[in-house]
């Protein structure tokens, strides 16, 4: 390829030459050019909108919306911001429950699949091939399908209240409801799981100092029933808070906005800061300093370079006129950065009234004008919708996460199980105290994924009409126009969870690493 | 393996190990090992076993129920398959599918596809269907429709269920204990028997074929004068047809393979590659559109017709990538550039209704380029600078207002250009990089043809793909376009320059986080902002761009895990080879890398398959959506209300092909060793 060159050999190359130079005139310039295209793209975008009468504009977030939801914690929302919040809260609820459905089913089946029991493991098996090769959303209408078109139709001399309904208009299920004393109680029951793992880790001190057994695990139980059936007695204690939130809601209330915009101006410093200490802190080794190379350079330049332009957005008042401009003048009475609404919510939350938290109750058909439905204030009445997504989601990632517990219960090696049975325990015993502690570490990271992955499954309500975000969304841009403003607000709300769900899963994972050094 | 056992350690064998149902039985059901007592082991048999039966009784006595009206399945199959495609042009269909089976059979054949199946495992098989077929009529329980019949044996009336239900299941108890005695027969035997493992897809297309002209179907009211008819009125001939050409095709191709395998290879390789413009824009090309336009001898001058532009850039082009790879001469470069510089000038004035300023800033440009050309005194450096600028210049043309197929031709000649002083070093680079622009270009304007507008042509719409053709079409589209986007991903993201690497990540990341049906919106509802006005591409390609947008950041991972799996040293090694970046990567680094991936891209192409069913929630007509709203909503009372067993058959339809790709992608990564390195 290259000749050898005569004469001379300069010391330096020439600077188009300079492999640093050429690496860093081609970043920054397709950097440039990617920039300049976005701001092509964006200012297009910006006239084709304008041109078509919609112009780009957050403001149905605080005007009235003039749909209905059908379903949600309310379904009659007084503007865009709220219907989005409805849909925002049904996705997670969704999720929440599919991920403990599915992680459950799934841990059965990947256990099953290994079973010596032929028709056991067969039947696993089956679940899996069948389940994960059919499309999600296939499997869906398929559920909704035979909801509409299978279940019995509600009667009207059903009305009353049974343990079960099942018809076209959805499944009721018995239901623990919420009363007003919950939020006292899950006070006490938050309080009640932080005194139970300190108890559990003493027991367990214990035991490892003494060699007896301590019975960590019943201790932990039992510390936790005395808060379980005490709170609910004892919850009103809990309105404490109410004055505590007061007081703070007094104090986002009367500090000056200057105060706020320092808080964030110092938070982006101190983060640009921490950020170039730990990364100095990384490159030192007891030999002394690494030599910084040019990514060394630009990596802590962008870091600093942030921290400050942030700090002058934030400080200059330029971050607030941004956010009134982006967000409309018709957001602006959630200034402050909206924490005096939000204590005054909580403050009113918590005081010292009685009450049950939480209350039993039996679904129940009611019959108002000759067609009967459920009775939305007992039991947990769940729409097709619902139950259509729930149970697609839920079976699909089952599929998947089996297949993850089998091949991590797989990678734990054979000798551990037999040393465990060799020790005399049980096959569950070993299973549960030898092999799926070991198994986890393994499963853990696509265990995450699949996560991930059920949480933007759930999106697929749309097609059943479950008021997810994405189907709130889906009518807003219907009604409105505004498309663009929906996309970003997904992006934003997706990535968030996203951002969440991993952060869990990272955090877990960075704690079973620690176990096995 | 040696099957056969020398006769003197035959003595010293152990027992064979106690054969038989009832052996079977204790071992695998009813066992008392470390999994738990004989007991649990027999509730668990049991219980399960009812339990499936009980399943399997429910959904037969379902699906077969005097209510249930299959004939919503079979009558709209056309429909549920090609959607509005008109009947007298249905022959595009079907060569298309020939296509794609002789390219099957011959690649088969071409890469020596083998392996035996045993007999005695293909007797078991039968022998389970056959029991399962006759325990799940035992569970069966209620009336049922005289849904079928064969020719000789025509059930018309539902009450002939209970007699049809004795027929099938005296036919699966015979058929089962035929096929055990015929198992254990093949298990007695001395040496194992068996037959290529394709005999068994015959076997079923045959069965298939069979049952096309047989099988019986009443017809649903008012369609035709018959009350019955054959499952497939017009799907019987054609599809023999294809089944015999395949079988014949087989052998050729083995003929051919014997004859010039290398050759095959290479033809079949480009073939595939061909196929898939070819299928999409030719032979499935809407059949409304005039071919004379097209060709450049309808109304429309022949220049400025789809293949006068064609041979314009196709010719154009390759003259300039093929001067930029030459070697290093200086006055040739800098006469290209000149010339370059002054085409585009003419263009944009022949065009070009827009800014003056745009044409004054190319001539400048374009003076700056030649005269660095002539300054640098380099020769290698400075057909590197040429090409650069060319490709900079060819990039501004973007802006300048033209028939936006111009435009896209501007852009790959700028890319082309852009690689072709890194691969034109030679003279086979320089002739490969030329033979890549021909189909480029025909590609652009048969995509522009096809859903862009702008071109000389007016804009036809794309109404008439639809249903599973459009579902195929859609996975194809996605794949071809987000592999090669994936794989650029994973290289940046890996590679050694932050800021690519920062871009990288941050758009697989961002892509990944969000859910693909908010993508098929954006592309749907949204894309169509962000381009110049005027221009607007039919939905099925803003579609398939919002596909490649949310693959492509699935299959950069994929690869990406493939790339951190590769140890550092064959990184050093390449480099101490003195093999240049492009070099170790193209040579040394991405064919190791891609092939641990194989399993993960073939499940990124399964999950592309199925993702492909979401745009029936955007309103495209694709199989799906035809099942689920158009047959059971149209207004032909006879399909009304057959939504549930719509989405049985839908479930069915996915699960096949879906199960079909991924174990024969099984077979295949055992075959090539995968995961024993």
């Amino acid at each position: 390829m290259s000749k050898p060159t005569e004469g001379p050999v300069p010391t330096r190359p020439p600077l188009w030459r300079n492999i640093v130079v050429i690496k860093w005139v081609a970043q920054l310039g397709s950097l440039i050019a990617l920039v300049w295209l976005a701001y092509v793209l964006i200012t297009q975008a910006t006239a084709n909108l304008r041109a078509t009468g919609i112009p780009f504009s957050w403001d149905f977030l605080g005007e009235p919306l003039g749909v209905k939801l059908s379903e949600g914690f309310n379904t009659d929302p007084e503007s865009g911001l709220e219907a989005l919040s409805v849909g925002m809260v049904n996705m997670i609820r969704i999720t929440w429950s599919g991920v403990v459905a599915a992680t459950v089913l799934g841990t059965i089946i990947g256990i099953a699949r290994l079973s010596s029991n032929w028709i056991v493991s067969r039947i696993a098996n089956s679940y899996i091939e069948f389940f994960r090769n059919i499309p999600l959303l296939v499997q869906i209408l398929f559920w909704q399908a035979l909801i509409i078109g299978v279940l019995p139709d509600l009667t009207p001399d059903m009305e009353g209240s049974r343990w079960l309904f099942a018809s076209p208009k959805g499944i009721a299920i018995p239901w623990l409801i919420p009363q007003a004393g919950r939020w006292q109680y899950m006070v006490l029951l938050a309080v009640g799981v932080v005194v139970a793992r300190w108890t559990y880790k003493k027991r367990i001190e214990i035991l490892e100092r003494e060699g007896r057994e301590t019975h960590a695990f019943g201790w932990a139980t039992g510390v936790f029933l005395v808060f379980l059936i005490g709170g609910w007695f004892a919850h009103p204690i809990a309105g404490v808070l109410g004055w505590l939130f007061q007081a703070l809601a007094w104090v986002a209330g009367n500090l000056p906005v200057i105060s706020f915009q320092w808080l964030m101006g110092g938070l982006s410093l101190a983060l640009a800061a921490w950020f170039i200490v730990r990364y100095m802190r990384k490159l030192r080794s007891p030999a002394g300093m690494a030599k910084l190379t040019d990514d060394d350079y630009f990596r802590l330049g962008v870091a600093g370079f942030l921290g400050i332009v942030l700090f002058f957005f934030f400080v200059s008042g330029a971050g607030e006129a941004t956010i009134i401009r982006v967000m409309g003048r018709s957001l602006t009475y959630k200034m402050n950065w909206g924490f005096e609404p939000l204590f005054n919510f909580l403050a009113t939350k918590y005081d010292f009234s009685g009450g049950s938290p939480l209350r039993f109750s039996l679904p129940e058909v009611e019959v108002p004008t000759n067609f009967p439905r459920y009775a939305s204030d007992a039991g947990n009445s769940m729409t097709p919708g619902f139950v259509a997504t729930w149970l697609g989601v839920t079976l699909y990632a089952a599929a998947f996460i089996g297949e993850i517990v089998r091949a991590g219960i797989m990678a734990v090696h054979r000798g551990q199980s037999e040393a465990a049975s060799a020790l005399g325990l049980h096959r569950a015993q070993s299973l549960r105290l030898v092999v799926l502690p070991q198994a986890f570490r393994v499963v853990l990271p696509p265990l995450g994924s699949q996560y991930l992955n059920l949480a933007k499954n759930t999106s697929l309500g749309i097609a059943v009409a479950y008021a997810d975000v994405v189907q709130v969304g889906q009518t807003i841009f219907n009604q409105e126009g505004q498309t663009l403003p929906v996309f970003i607000f997904w992006m934003a709300f997706y990535s968030s969870v996203s951002l969440f769900l991993s952060g869990i899963v990272n955090y877990y994972n960075r704690r079973m690493e620690l176990v096995e050094r | 393996m040696e099957q056969m056992t020398p006769p003197q350690t035959a003595e010293l064998a152990p027992e064979k190990p106690r054969s038989g149902p009832w052996a079977w039985c204790r071992e695998n059901l009813f066992a008392g090992d470390t999994w738990g007592p004989i007991a649990f082991n027999a509730f668990l048999t049991v219980a399960f076993v009812l339990i499936v039966l009980n399943l399997m009784g429910f959904v037969t006595t379902y699906l077969f129920a005097a209510e249930r009206r299959w004939a919503a399945v079979t009558y709209n199959m056309k429909l549920l398959m090609v959607q509005a495609f008109p009947q007298d042009d249905l022959i595009r269909i079907w060569v298309s599918i020939g296509i794609f089976a002789v390219l099957v059979v011959w690649s088969l054949a071409s890469w020596e596809f083998g392996g035996q199946i045993s007999v005695e495992k293909m007797a078991q098989g039968v022998r389970a269907a056959f029991v399962l077929v006759f325990l799940t009529g035992i569970m069966h329980h209620g009336e049922g429709a005289a849904s079928f019949g064969l020719p000789f044996l025509r059930f018309d009336n539902p009450a002939d269920w209970s007699s049809i239900r004795t027929w099938i299941e005296l036919a699966s108890l015979a058929g089962a204990v035929a096929a055990h005695f015929f198992a254990q027969a093949a298990h007695r035997r001395e040496s194992e028997q068996t037959v290529p493992i394709l005999v068994v897809p015959v076997l079923g297309m045959a069965l298939v074929t069979l049952a096309l002209w047989t099988v019986w179907l009443p017809v649903p009211e008012g369609q035709f004068d018959e009350t019955t008819a054959r499952i497939a009125t017009t799907t019987a001939r054609p599809w023999t047809i294809l089944f015999g050409v395949t079988i014949l095709a087989y052998f050729v191709g083995i003929f051919l393979h014997r004859q010039r395998p290398k050759l095959m290879r290479r033809v079949l390789i480009s073939a595939w590659i061909l196929s898939y413009p070819i299928i999409i824009f030719v032979i499935q090309r809407d059949p409304i559109l005039d071919w004379a336009d097209i060709l450049g001898f309808g109304e429309t001058p022949f220049l400025s017709s789809d293949l006068g532009t064609l041979l314009i850039f196709g010719i154009l082009g390759s003259v300039v990538i093929w001067v930029v790879g030459l070697p290093p001469n200086r006055a040739v470069t800098g006469a290209t550039v000149g010339i370059l510089g002054v085409i585009v000038g003419l263009m944009s004035f022949a065009f070009g209704d827009g800014p003056l300023w745009s044409t004054v800033l190319m001539a400048a440009i374009g003076l700056a380029l030649v005269a660095a050309a002539i300054t640098i005194h380099e020769p290698v450096e400075m057909v590197r600078a040429a090409g650069a600028g060319l490709a900079m210049l060819a990039l501004i043309i973007w802006f300048v207002p033209m028939p936006f197929v111009y435009r896209t031709f501007m852009v790959a000649l700028a890319l082309a250009l852009l690689s072709a002083p890194v691969f034109g070093g030679t003279e086979q680079g320089r002739a490969n990089l030329v033979r890549a622009w021909i189909p480029i270009s025909f590609l652009i304007v048969a995509a522009f043809l096809l859903g862009g507008s702008d071109t000389s042509l007016e804009f036809q719409s794309t109404t008439f793909l639809g249903g599973f053709n459009l579902t195929i079409l859609l996975a194809i589209s996605g794949l071809a376009l987000s592999l090669p986007a994936g794989l650029v991903l994973a290289l940046a993201r890996t590679s050694s320059l932050p800021i690519f690497r920062l871009l990288a990540t941050g758009y697989i990341e961002l892509v990944r986080s969000i859910p693909m049906i908010t993508w098929l919106f954006f592309g749907s509802a949204m894309l169509t902002a962000f381009l110049p006005s005027g221009v607007e591409f039919d939905e099925i390609v803003r579609v398939v761009a919002a596909i490649a947008i949310f693959n492509s950041a699935y299959v950069a991972e994929n690869i990406r895990g493939g790339l951190q799996a590769i140890n550092k040293g064959q990184y050093e090694a390449a480099r101490a080879v003195g093999l240049s970046v492009v070099q170790s990567t193209s040579l040394v680094i991405l064919p190791q890398a891609i092939r641990t991936v194989i399993p993960a891209l073939v499940g990124s192409i399964i999950i592309a398959f199925k993702d492909t069913s979401l745009v029936a929630i955007i309103g495209l007509a694709d199989v799906l959506l035809i099942a689920r709203n158009f047959v059971p909503q149209q207004s032909d009372p006879n399909f009304q209300g057959t939504l549930t067993q719509m989405m049985f058959f839908m479930a069915l339809f996915y699960w096949v092909f879906t199960f079909t790709i991924s174990r024969l992608a099984l077979r295949y990564e055992k075959s090539i060793g995968l995961g024993e390195r």
